[in-house]
């Protein structure tokens, strides 16, 4: 039977390569448009020129950033509805965690890659006054808290692919079953109804219900309440979709 | 290889082995090939071979040496009879079709010897 | 003999649509078998069924005593068609995957057998032609060391030249105890090279049995045989 760790390993790299080379677009972009500033002469004074250089980095990560969700989103459904994964002799639950593993490795590193270029590039453009500016006030709890929030988003975008990935399942669960599910009317009915259920499903998650007594009040128990939200929510899609694997067929 | 679609394929197989040793182009004690191969040969599966083989080897055509392979007899008697069969089949095959015609079998006679005469004169 | 597949009181239905009703076979190891019948009849979706690929259906298919599906495809070989793979992947890094994700893959067996039916490796899937795809796909599920191989119409609309290689290429690289069932609805193209046929009508198996014995007690073609059975009922 095939191991789980070249499963892991095939989906990892293959994750791994599409965001290198999304990564180098982000680069090209970054570089030609500061390259055009330059020649333009908008190049300025150092807040100007930080400020110029932050915005289109931003603007790039975020666009490509999107980009590379979308793909991951693929890449699992993908994992889950063709004959290329599906005929791996290995089992549906482990064949999912790969698919998830994964997608969380390839996000974690587009993330960080993204975050040490905006970082970078920061830091090399500023000088030393705005960088002890930027560092003089801050307290270890400012750093604890953006990291959190940091953190927190990140699971907010893996808790949405797994979503993703959970509509894509059922809907095609539900659209065997009934007659006439091959036609497009029905399929949007089908993914509206599944999209319905996995909301009534996620709502149930209620921590401050589950554990009375535990006092989340301040910024930092704010963020850990709403991350353990997340990890929670996660944990249960990826086990429903464990699950519902075995009712897939595949359709490639 | 093309062979005819309404007979059993390992008959047919049988009947182009037993002319490949009527006609010398297997010597007797020979070794044939092996199974796999011939399938390949002749573009069937190693089971429609088999079936083939072994029949040959149950009417003594073939004799299997343990570990060796399979081997065309070297016991003449046998392939005396092989050629005595397919000699009559044939004759019976020619025998039949002019019967058919109509001929009665002096004629048939007659035409045989005015065929091998017009050979001669060739 | 034990069984190398077992299927029991197999009933599959999608989208409540009935496919196969009560389907009962016993196969065993070491034959090349037709999978025969009309088009649509079901045979690809009995071929993904025994390949675990699809899903829902009542009853039982056994594979060597094995009924968990990660179990039973370590023991089946089905042709896929690639469609997982995007167009611009190139047929080398196809090839590693298969290498890296099935433990019983032999690349060496893949140079050889895609050398033979004359694959060139060196370009990416988009650049395939009809015939060479197939091809591709027949190298690549042969290379598998298995028990039981599925192929789905690997002849349909390929050139005579392709189809007589893919024959040799069953003949030469599929292990004598590896069973082999080929689905088409021309057995002229395969009536010589299988020793069984199982032939599908009426939502499940009509016959299943030796060419040879159809050919030595009907005296007619197996494709003779076979269209005769279709035209009894019009």
């Amino acid at each position: 039977m095939t191991s789980f760790g070249s499963v892991l390993k095939q989906m990892t790299v293959k994750r791994i390569k599409l965001m290198n080379q999304i990564i180098l677009v982000q680069i090209s972009v970054i570089i030609g448009s500061c390259l055009y500033d330059f020649f333009k002469g908008n190049m300025g004074s150092n807040d100007k020129t930080l400020a110029n250089v932050t915005a289109i980095e931003m603007g790039s990560l975020i666009a490509l950033g999107i980009v590379s969700i979308v793909y991951l989103i693929s890449f699992m459904n993908l994992e889950v509805n063709s004959n290329r994964f599906r005929l791996i002799p290995i089992s549906d639950i482990k064949l999912y965690m790969g698919s998830f593993l994964s997608t969380v490795f390839g996000f974690m590193y587009i993330c960080l890659i993204d975050l040490i270029i905006l970082g970078s590039s920061v830091l090399i453009i500023a000088d030393k006054k705005m960088i002890s500016r930027m560092f003089s006030d801050i307290h270890f709890n400012e750093i604890i808290m953006m990291l959190l929030a940091l953190f927190l988003i990140f699971s907010i975008f893996i808790f949405g692919m797994i979503m993703c990935n959970t509509i894509n399942i059922l809907g095609s669960v539900i659209t065997s079953f009934i007659p006439g599910g091959k036609q497009k009317i029905v399929k949007w009915i089908v993914y509206a109804i599944a999209i319905f259920l996995i909301y009534k499903v996620s709502s149930y998650v209620d921590i401050a219900g589950w554990l009375p007594g535990v006092d989340w009040t301040g910024d930092i128990n704010d963020l850990s309440y709403s991350i353990m939200q997340v990890i929670i929510e996660i944990i249960i899609f990826v086990v429903i979709n464990m699950n519902l694997l075995r009712f897939v067929e595949t359709s490639k | 290889m093309k062979f005819k679609d309404n007979i059993p394929i390992f008959i047919q197989i049988k009947d182009i082995i037993n002319s490949r040793i009527i006609s010398g182009q297997y010597k007797m004690g020979q070794k044939v090939s092996s199974v796999r191969d011939f399938s390949i040969e002749f573009e069937v599966n190693m089971n429609t071979m088999q079936r083939a083989l072994t029949e040959l080897i149950a009417e003594g055509v073939l004799v299997t040496k343990r570990g060796l392979g399979n081997f065309i007899t070297e016991d003449i008697e046998i392939i005396d009879n092989l050629e005595g069969s397919r000699i009559n089949s044939v004759i019976e095959e020619m025998y039949n079709d002019l019967t058919e015609m109509g001929l009665s079998d002096q004629e048939v006679i007659y035409h045989i010897q005015n065929f091998m005469k017009e050979k001669r004169d060739e | 003999m034990s069984n190398l597949l077992e299927i029991k009181n197999l009933s599959y239905r999608i989208n409540q649509k009935l496919i196969l009703r009560e389907i009962n076979l016993e196969v065993q190891a070491g034959h090349f078998i037709a999978l025969a019948g009309e088009n649509g009849i079901g045979k690809t979706t009995l071929l993904r069924l025994i390949a675990s690929v699809a899903k829902n259906y009542r009853g039982e298919i056994t594979i060597d005593g094995k009924t968990k599906p990660e179990e039973k495809k370590t023991m089946v070989s089905f042709s896929d068609q690639l469609e997982g793979f995007s167009k611009r992947t190139k047929i080398r890094d196809i090839e590693k995957f298969y290498s890296q994700v099935y433990p019983d893959f032999s690349e060496e067996k893949f140079d050889e057998i895609a050398a033979f039916l004359d694959v060139d490796c060196n370009n990416n899937l988009s650049s395939l032609s009809k015939g060479m795809k197939e091809r591709l796909v027949i190298a690549l599920t042969l290379s598998r060391q298995v028990a039981l191989y599925l192929l789905d119409e690997p002849f349909s609309g390929i050139d005579v030249m392709s189809r007589d290689k893919i024959i040799k290429g069953l003949l030469t690289w599929v292990d004598e105890n590896s069973t082999v069932i080929v689905s088409s609805h021309h057995l002229s193209e395969i009536e010589n090279v299988v020793d069984e046929i199982i032939i599908m009508k009426d939502y499940g198996i009509y016959e299943h049995v030796k060419t040879d014995d159809i050919r030595n007690e009907q005296g007619k073609s197996i494709e003779e045989y076979f269209e005769n059975i279709y035209w009894e009922d019009k």
